[in-house]
């Protein structure tokens, strides 16, 4: 009996579904921040205000132990599916298979997700460089362009642009002179 | 009779202010809007409030996020019946005869019949929670911190079996709740904990942070990676198709919405069940009774009002055990809940006795909500369809202008906004993994309340653990959590044997 994918011209690959993979990169974290957890609450005194043994410990403990159990146990049964669920499948069947979920085969700089993030936090730096108004109108343009695509087309940019700095005045209007919400100022001083 | 007497007085007081009348107005008016956007459901709609709610008072921000929550739940209708994608996992069984229905031109009428259930379902659900939450805080103020730790457990356990798909995943997702709750400084020594020298954490993770960023700019993150982020084909409401049912229409649906009324409370009240949960139980149970069974799935009107009117009245049961025991009932009843403490306001048994002004302003702003929902829904259903048509591309950056905004409001500090774009991707990460993002709000919400009993408890019984977990009521309430974490192994085994007999009956 031949093992999926092979039969098929396209050279096969060892391929864990991304489901599995997320689940393996997520066991991993999981084990690693509650071996943190409990190692910290160990270091915690034990003594409480009244009573010995009623410390800060006592209830990290409590529940620092069973995540680190229940998480080793989650370790090891994604561990083990992934030793025992893996399949060799054709590229394009892996390509097929994640793009009806996540899109995991366009490179990184074509996931808009993972874009939108890093012009997330380079708004937040941009707020507390020059301000609410400048980061805010630079990021909606870029970020727009991202979502949509083709961000060189012209006929795509100027409302881009023209969505960014009508959005931006709108917030500042309505936040920040209708309800007196604070937005950042910056620390060129450049205004809100 | 002293509850009608606190009901009408709390009454008078939101209907006598026209600023709270506003709020409510407002609430619910981007409530139904965030509401219907698909992917975003009521707790990113309360979560993207927050710059606004800090600028005005506790009582006013309060009935807006109330309303604003309502409005999420009657929203989601809305995509569900004219994109056949529901905006939130509560109007799922809506898309089954509601999305037909517009197909065959009925979209007005499909829409104004679901108005009107989720009306009555958020009034049995309020009507409910007036007389119930006083009488089950009541009750709670004889518990003891034992049974109260015993409770919180069982909640947890309750959860985590009913919300997450994998039982171990919901509670490895609590715990980490828990764990978030307990970073800062200790309650009782106030010593650091868990800050790794970073002056910045000595006051703990604001929940506020997490839940923008889990349910904020996590939602937002998911839907940009999903196919969810292409724009849709918004069906026109036509004026030649009656948009308004008759009267008689819907009397003969009253029994259907009654009994998905009653159904949806019960089930909202359950810790972590939930308004998901409710729809598809009232789905099932009108199939069941109903006479053609077969018409189901082609726009039966029994199929669209039944699930509606449950998932509304779920959405107001959920508010009970916030209420009534501090112990939310919900992810969006966690979220409200972090707004009231973010207020100084601690929700629980002796809520009704040390705010009773408030405890009534909020449930009577609930039917406010309720009525302003209903004349705001059936003529402005064209309206909300064209809002349905802006695209993707420029709403999600608008959602995350304004969680950053949110996350710099918390304490006008950019550290906070930086925080909510790390729970944004641990709220992505953790539904890409399958973990409810739900759970560890959830979890952290309950985590002060949890420490603080089981403390209480060990130096009561002069700090012995066991003596402190044991007690009368605390048999119960662990008792009901073990057989609900047996029962949900015993069925998932069920299940998996069911599946692989499915598969080899197909090899053979």
């Amino acid at each position: 009996m031949s093992e999926p994918g092979r039969g098929t011209d396209a050279k096969p690959k060892f391929f864990i579904d991304t489901d599995l993979r997320a689940n393996l990169v997520a066991a991993a974290l999981l084990i690693g921040v509650s071996i943190v957890y409990v190692a910290e609450s160990i270091r915690l005194p034990s003594t409480g205000v009244s009573t010995s043994d009623t410390g800060p410990r006592l209830y990290t403990l409590t529940i620092g132990v069973p995540l680190l159990l229940l998480c080793l146990i989650y370790g090891g049964l994604v561990l083990h599916q992934a030793l025992t669920q893996r399949t060799f499948i054709t590229a394009i069947e892996r390509n097929t298979k994640d793009a009806a979920s996540h899109e995991a085969n366009l490179p990184f700089w074509k996931r808009p997700h993972l874009l939108a993030v890093l012009a997330t936090l380079a708004l937040i730096a941009g707020m507390q460089v020059v301000g609410f108004a400048i980061a805010t109108t630079v990021f909606l343009f870029v970020v727009t362009s991202i979502v949509r695509g083709a961000p060189m087309q012209w006929n795509k940019a100027v409302p881009a642009c023209l969505f960014a700095v009508a959005s931006t005045l709108i917030i500042i209007a309505g936040l920040e002179y209708g309800l007196g919400v604070r937005l950042p100022d910056g620390d060129l001083g450049m205004g809100w | 009779m002293e509850t009608l007497n606190q009901l009408a007085s709390g009454l008078m007081q939101v209907i006598s202010d026209p600023l709270v009348l506003l709020a409510i107005l407002i609430g619910c008016f981007l409530g139904t809007i965030v509401g219907m956007l698909p992917g975003l459901g009521p707790s990113t709609a309360i979560a993207l409030l927050i710059p606004i709610a800090f600028a005005f008072p506790a009582e006013i921000t309060l009935v807006m996020v109330i309303a604003m929550y309502l409005g999420a739940e009657f929203g989601g209708r809305i995509s569900a019946i004219l994109l056949n994608i529901p905006g939130d996992i509560s109007a799922m069984m809506t898309t089954l005869e509601g999305h037909p229905m517009a197909r065959a031109g009925k979209a007005g009428l499909a829409l104004s019949m679901s108005a009107i259930a989720s009306f009555v379902g958020t009034i049995v659900g309020v009507v409910g929670l007036t007389f119930f939450a006083p009488w089950i805080a009541q009750i709670a103020l004889s518990l003891g911190p034992s049974e109260y730790f015993a409770m919180v457990v069982m909640a947890i356990v309750v959860s985590s079996v009913v919300v997450s798909q994998s039982t171990i995943k919901g509670i490895i997702t609590m715990l980490l709740g828990l764990a978030l709750a307990t970073i800062g400084t200790d309650p009782q020594l106030g010593m650091p904990r868990f800050t790794f020298g970073q002056t910045s954490m000595i006051s703990g993770l604001p929940e506020l942070a997490v839940i923008i960023g889990v349910f904020g700019v996590g939602e937002v993150l998911w839907v940009l990676a999903s196919a969810a982020r292409q724009n849709y084909v918004v069906p026109r409401i036509s004026g030649a198709n009656r948009s308004y049912p008759r009267f008689l229409e819907m009397w003969r649906l009253k029994w259907t919405m009654a009994r998905g009324s009653a159904l949806g409370f019960v089930v909202g009240v359950l810790p972590g069940t939930g308004s998901g949960i409710a729809s598809v139980l009232s789905y099932s149970v009108e199939k069941r009774i109903s006479g053609q069974p077969s018409n189901f799935g082609t726009g039966v009107p029994e199929g669209l009002t039944g699930p509606e009117s449950s998932n509304n009245s779920a959405a107001v049961g959920s508010m009970v055990p916030m209420l009534a025991l501090g112990i939310p009932g919900s992810g969006t009843a966690a979220v409200l809940m972090a707004y009231l403490i973010a207020y100084g306001v601690q929700p629980g048994p002796g809520f009704f006795r040390s705010q009773p002004d408030l405890a009534w302003i909020i449930i009577a702003s609930l039917y406010v909500s309720a009525v302003m929902l209903l004349v705001l829904n059936i003529p402005l259903v064209p309206v909300f369809a064209r809002i349905l048509r802006v695209p993707v591309h420029y709403l999600m950056p608008i959602i995350l202008v304004l969680a950053v905004i949110g996350g710099f409001s918390i304490s006008n500090s950019l550290f906070h906004a930086y925080l909510v774009v790390i729970f944004g991707l641990v709220g992505y990460g953790m539904r890409l993994a399958g973990f409810s993002p739900v759970l560890l709000v959830i979890g952290m919400i309950l985590g002060g309340l949890s420490e603080s009993r089981l403390r209480q408890a060990v130096v009561l019984n002069h700090g012995s653990m066991l003596d402190a977990l044991l007690s009368p009521w605390g048999y119960v309430f662990y008792g009901v959590a073990a057989v609900v974490l047996v029962g949900d192994v015993v069925r998932r085994r069920r299940m998996t044997e069911k599946e692989k007999g499915i598969v080899l009956s197909t090899k053979d």
